[in-house]
């Protein structure tokens, strides 16, 4: 069962990362519109913008392995989750709406932390592909005494 | 073309975070936001290690990374291959991010939460720009702008010909308004060298002339501590409003602040080794100070902290006028003085308007030197560094602010005369203890 503590990482005014490895451990990013929780124990979906993410979906395509960070700029709030079976699945409508609204709402709800709205719209490309994967656990990344801690309850 | 560090804008002004991901040897990816990445030279990046266990495990195992940046004037972004070269714990370079960092963690009451540990210093092995392909139209980093010598030569021409602390302070701060720095603020050091206290400001809603800032705490007293350059570039509005200052009391003037300020540059005024004060200058834009505006206010700062220990060594000032009463009220407990009910000035400030206005009362003169302050034992200015130059413009601003009944109004070099448009009425409170 998904705690409810981290229910604040599939909101829209957060901002999401990810990112992988070459087999030789080189690390390469890519961001994501959001992240989406289909339900309680169910996968993750991660929305990686091309074409800045084309060689982090080859890597994840081979080696599976992801890691996505959830940051929140109003509070400096931050969550990790990893997994081990990130696949590229199909774009769905429930993806697509899911995407939009995530793209309508984050520059509004980041305009606080002193971000432009319209700047979002050169830093998110059009395209994006989806990223299923099933979090092994979860780390807080907010800075503290507990950055880096795993969270007991988590998945 | 390969790309250059120095030619990416303002990707290190702090204005987005950066992410940087590492991996262990056995495969472990690690992601996170950095708070700061330094430029440290054309092939060598920093990163500000706060809570990076795991990164920095990593960086041991395998010491390759890659850090995402954002260019907050074009929002173009890059990526940068990297290379773990070493963590520093000490030094130049972890001094002035300390410098940057402690500030706002203080400002923001965050202290323990954003302490810096190290810099993690990297080799950039490549840098690419990240394709984007959006429908809004790519737009180029903003052109940092140049810095205006006329007026920068303008300034240093009004700094020599100034005769007093208070003309060097107007030369200084008008100079920066011709400079296109519109909110500016000057403190000086106290005679202990433990404070600030502001001595003039330009463009805020108060002037906050005599606000005081302990040396270490905020951002001015961090960049009075350290004595390094603290640049922010998009401070929240919590911070804005958290600005270092003593907690409020009854007779507390607070430091001038811009209203939803987001950017900061603050300077330290040191002359032979000796600190001055702190010159900063804030803007309610987003990046407002870049690398020119750095370079430009340190060479003002350099003018300014010679022409300030000047004036403060050649002393300035004369007269009363009885007409209807003022009343001054002094108290002993902390060397306040109000004047009609009005709070003007505390402490050394305080004890000087006391012995000018007691030299009047009793012995009926109107002019006083700076050598009679300085051996008036009731003044108690210190032997070694007594700053007084500065406290007497303090006085003489605050007087001009609230009380124009009573000036202190320099006469010669080194003397004061004593206005006041009526008999005063001078009280002594006791202390109690």
């Amino acid at each position: 069962v998904r705690p409810r503590a981290i229910e604040w990482i599939f909101r829209s005014d957060v901002v999401v990362v990810a990112a992988t490895a070459t087999d030789a451990g080189v690390p390469e990013i890519a961001r994501s519109l959001g992240l989406r929780g289909a339900g309680p124990g169910e996968p993750l979906h991660a929305y990686v913008l091309v074409p800045e993410g084309l060689t982090f979906l080859n890597l994840v395509a081979e080696n599976r392995r992801i890691a996505v960070t959830v940051g929140r700029p109003r509070d400096y709030r931050s969550l990790q989750l990893k997994g081990k079976d990130a696949t590229i699945v199909t774009t769905t409508p429930r993806d697509e709406a899911w995407v939009e609204r995530y793209r309508a709402e984050l520059g509004p709800a980041l305009e606080p932390t002193g971000v432009p709205p319209a700047l979002w719209g050169r830093l998110l490309s059009r395209e994006f592909v989806t990223v299923r994967f099933t979090p092994e656990g979860a780390w807080d990344q907010t800075p503290g005494a507990s950055a880096g801690h795993r969270l007991q309850d988590s998945w | 073309m390969p790309l250059a560090l120095s030619s990416l804008g303002r990707v290190f002004d702090g204005v987005f975070p950066t992410t940087l991901a590492t991996c262990s040897a056995s495969g472990d990816v690690n992601v996170i936001f950095v708070s700061q990445v330094h430029y440290v030279d054309e092939e060598h990046v920093a990163f500000s290690e706060q809570f990076l266990q795991r990164t920095v495990a990593n960086l041991r195992e395998n010491p390759r990374a890659q850090a995402w940046l954002i260019e907050p004037t074009s929002g173009v972004q890059y990526r940068l291959d990297l290379a773990f070269v070493r963590r520093e714990t000490e030094g130049a370079l972890v001094a002035r991010m300390r410098a940057k960092l402690d500030g706002i963690a203080e400002a923001a009451g965050m202290t323990e939460v954003f302490r810096l540990r190290a810099a993690l210093v990297c080799r950039v092995l490549a840098i690419r720009e990240v394709p984007v392909a959006t429908e809004a139209s790519r737009a180029t980093p903003e052109a940092q702008r140049p810095l205006d010598l006329r007026s920068l030569g303008g300034l240093a021409d009004a700094l020599s010909r100034a005769e007093d602390l208070g003309a060097t302070c107007r030369a200084l701060l008008d100079g920066l308004v011709q400079l296109g720095y519109e909110h500016s603020i000057l403190l000086v050091t106290d005679e202990a060298g433990r404070s600030l206290v502001t001595v003039d400001s330009r463009g805020f809603a108060e002037s906050g002339i005599g606000s005081e800032v302990d040396v270490g705490h905020g951002i001015f007293g961090r960049c009075a501590a350290t004595r390094q350059v603290v640049r922010v570039s998009a401070m929240s509005r919590e911070e804005t409003y958290v600005r270092a200052s003593r907690p409020p009391r009854a007779r507390h003037i607070f430091v001038p602040a811009l209203a939803g300020a987001e950017s900061l540059l603050a300077v330290p005024l040191v002359s032979r080794d000796r600190l001055v004060g702190v010159l900063a200058v804030e803007s309610a834009a987003r990046a407002a100070f870049g690398e020119v505006d750095e370079a430009a206010l340190k060479l003002v700062a350099h003018f300014a902290a010679s022409a300030i220990s000047l004036a403060e060594r050649e002393p300035p000032p004369d007269a009363a006028d009885p007409r209807s009463p003022v009343r001054i009220r002094y108290y002993e407990e902390d060397d306040s003085v109000f004047v009609d009910d009005t709070y003007v000035v505390k402490g050394l400030a305080g004890r000087v308007l006391l012995a000018i206005v007691k030299g009047y009362m009793e012995r009926g003169r109107t002019e006083i030197t700076n050598r009679e302050l300085r051996l008036d034992p009731a003044v108690r200015l210190s032997p070694i560094n007594d700053n007084l130059e500065a406290r007497l413009l303090l006085l003489r601003r605050r007087l001009e602010e609230r009380c124009p009944r009573v000036r202190v109004v320099p006469v010669t070099r080194g003397r004061l005369r004593l206005e006041c448009s009526g008999p005063v009425d001078l009280e002594v409170v006791r202390s109690l203890t």
